[in-house]
């Protein structure tokens, strides 16, 4: 890996020679507000699932990120997401049967 | 005649029957709704179908591949936008079909060469996979560790922008499938004192975080893609336009095998070579390529689904998986307590027998669903992205939970997601990383084995590694490969070729 490594950096060097470092250029296409926003939300949704349970958290999520990524309103994007939970909790509790986590603060 | 009987298992269950058509049906559409991976998919359902019979779980994923690989190409010449990566190829020609309003029947000539790609690959498979079985249980664990080596930098080699990060990613991958006890002294590695990580990072929760959660957060990039909508004419193919390229199919699929064969290679690289050998052995097309020739989409998507059968023969003779969807499919394999080798086909020739029946039964409905309900299909497949995405994250954490019901995999699973974006963003291709993690621990069981063979002395295990012919062989195919790529030689090689 160490080797390879080393090869990339030499192959970078060689490709752009001009490039100067500009390190706000570099973040902003690294990290697009939109993916910042989006894998926080992520980070929140993984934080929330022991305390919140499944289903409160990936509703919750789900209303979030759909609403945001996907404009047609409050009352569609519950719609969605109410929706998708009840049937994903039906296919996995009773088709696969996955014991989904439910979350300690309600214990 | 027993394993005639277990390759119609399939064919006489009418609930397996059922899986597989379901199977199909949903592969066409996973396949093709841009953002929705086969691979993406598979690796999800293998965690929910553990708990199943293995035959069921097998019935189901054989469709969802069959169907998915095909279903990409639906898309690319519908909208010009591939649906899964092995249909990048089928947009160059298809999409200015569909512009001239043939649609239709580039769907249906489409769909019947998948069929007869996908039918060659399995007959291929049937009748290869005994020979290589045969020939594999010479392989002592030297061989494999080679095997293994060869395996994570061939798909390095094929395709990533440079060699060296695939290697990289390869790399990575393998020090991924090492954290966790050692197999043989049981000394704790990479676990940093965390009891989580004692046992090892489930590589199903690794792949459900570089081709899943990664797959989605790409997708936040083209998050708006404009959709041209198609008129749909005829679809039911002419017979003469079949039998007129029948040969080009039959040499596409015969390419597609022997890629789809190759560690680690599938169909995105069959599909690409194979439309870039049409292009340059078809001497006088109808149409220019890249402006709606049949032969630009007939090659590529036969190559495709014969890539399938391909990719089955490494995974069930070696245990090295053809392609990513194979190595998610050797997890289902190792879950259920099977154990792909060489002596699969020894031990458990139903197994055998019953994918190799039930690919064809896939093959089947593929026809049939292919042949029909194009017109539905175009409204499912403009289903937003802005939806799509968090549920495939939902869904991804779902899956990552219930491999072993442990929270603590939900976070690794996004974690790697996250990290695997990065990657892709930097031109790092995630399939290396996923081959590594699973031919890792297989390369360093070996290693030790062929080791204590060796009474751990390390000359004698270079000696060996030399003097054994299948060894020395695989030595220098290993050498060739790594050593093709140095610019060095790339270059004296290239002027001698001129």
């Amino acid at each position: 890996m160490f080797i390879a490594s080393i090869f990339i950096f030499l192959e970078t060097l060689k490709k752009d020679p001009k490039n100067k470092f500009n390190l706000l250029k570099v973040t902003q296409y690294l990290l697009p507000k939109q993916l910042i926003f989006f894998v926080s939300l992520v980070l929140i949704y993984v934080l929330a699932i022991p305390y919140f349970g499944f289903t409160l958290s990936s509703g919750t999520f789900l209303i979030i990120s759909i609403l945001n990524l996907w404009d047609k309103g409050f009352v569609w994007s519950l719609g969605v997401s109410v929706f998708s939970i009840v049937v994903i909790y039906f296919l996995f509790r009773v088709v696969f049967q996955v014991i989904l986590p439910s979350g300690s603060f309600w214990s | 005649m027993e394993n005639l009987i277990y390759f119609t298992t399939a064919w006489l269950d009418p609930y397996l029957m059922l899986l597989t058509a379901i199977g199909t049906f949903a592969g066409i559409y996973v396949g093709a709704i841009p953002g929705l991976s086969v691979t993406m998919t598979v690796s999800i359902l293998i965690s929910f179908t553990f708990k199943w019979d293995v035959n069921d779980a097998l019935a189901l994923i054989a469709g969802i591949y069959v169907g998915g690989v095909y279903g990409g190409g639906r898309t690319a010449i519908l909208l010009n936008i591939p649906g899964a990566p092995s249909a990048i190829a089928t947009a160059f020609d298809g999409y200015p079909l569909a512009k001239k309003g043939l649609a239709g029947e580039a769907i249906g000539l489409t769909t019947v060469m998948s069929f007869i790609g996908g039918m060659v690959g399995v007959l291929t498979l049937a009748i290869a996979a005994p020979i290589v079985s045969d020939f594999a249980i010479k392989f002592t664990s030297r061989e494999y560790m080679l095997l293994g080596i060869i395996g994570v930098l061939l798909i390095g080699t094929l395709s990533g922008e440079s060699f060296a990060k695939g290697a990289m990613a390869g790399a990575l991958g393998v020090m991924i499938g090492m954290i966790g006890l050692d197999p043989m002294t049981a000394k704790a590695r990479f676990t940093y004192g965390s009891i989580n990580l004692m046992g090892g990072v489930p590589y199903i929760v690794a792949m459900i975080g570089f081709f899943g959660v990664t797959e989605a957060l790409v997708q936040l990039d083209n998050l708006k893609l404009p959709y041209v909508k198609q008129k749909i004419s005829k679809i039911i193919p002419n017979w003469s336009d079949v039998k007129k390229y029948l040969k080009l199919a039959l040499k596409s699929a015969g390419l597609g095998t022997f890629i789809g064969a190759l560690p680690g290679t599938g169909g995105d690289i069959a599909a690409l070579i194979a439309y870039d050998q049409a292009k340059r052995t078809t001497k006088n097309p109808e149409v220019p390529f890249g402006s709606g020739a049949k032969e630009g989409i007939i090659a590529p998507e036969t190559a495709n689904n014969s890539a399938i059968g391909g990719a089955f023969i490494p995974m069930l003779t070696l245990g090295i998986p053809g392609d990513a969807v194979t190595a998610i499919i050797i997890g289902a394999l190792y879950i259920h307590g099977l154990k792909p080798g060489p002596l699969l086909l020894i031990e458990t020739p139903h197994l055998f027998w019953f994918i190799v029946g039930n690919l064809t039964l896939a093959n089947i409905f593929l026809l049939i669903f292919g042949l029909t309900g194009v017109r539905i299909f175009t409204k499912i497949v403009e289903c937003p992205k802005g939806i799509l995405i968090p549920l495939i994250i939902v869904l991804s954490s779902i899956g990552a939970y219930a491999i072993q019901n442990n929270p603590i995999h939900i976070a690794w699973a996004l974690g790697f997601g996250v990290f695997g974006y990065i990657l892709r963003k930097y031109g790092f291709a995630v399939g290396p990383i996923i081959l590594g993690v699973i031919l890792g621990p297989m390369i360093d069981s070996n290693y030790r084995r062929a080791m204590m063979g060796a009474d751990q002395n390390v000359g004698q295990f270079f000696v060996d590694l030399l003097t054994n012919p299948i060894s020395f062989v695989l030595v220098i195919f290993l050498l060739m490969m790594i050593g093709s790529q140095i610019t060095f030689v790339k270059n004296k090689f290239l002027k001698l070729f001129k």
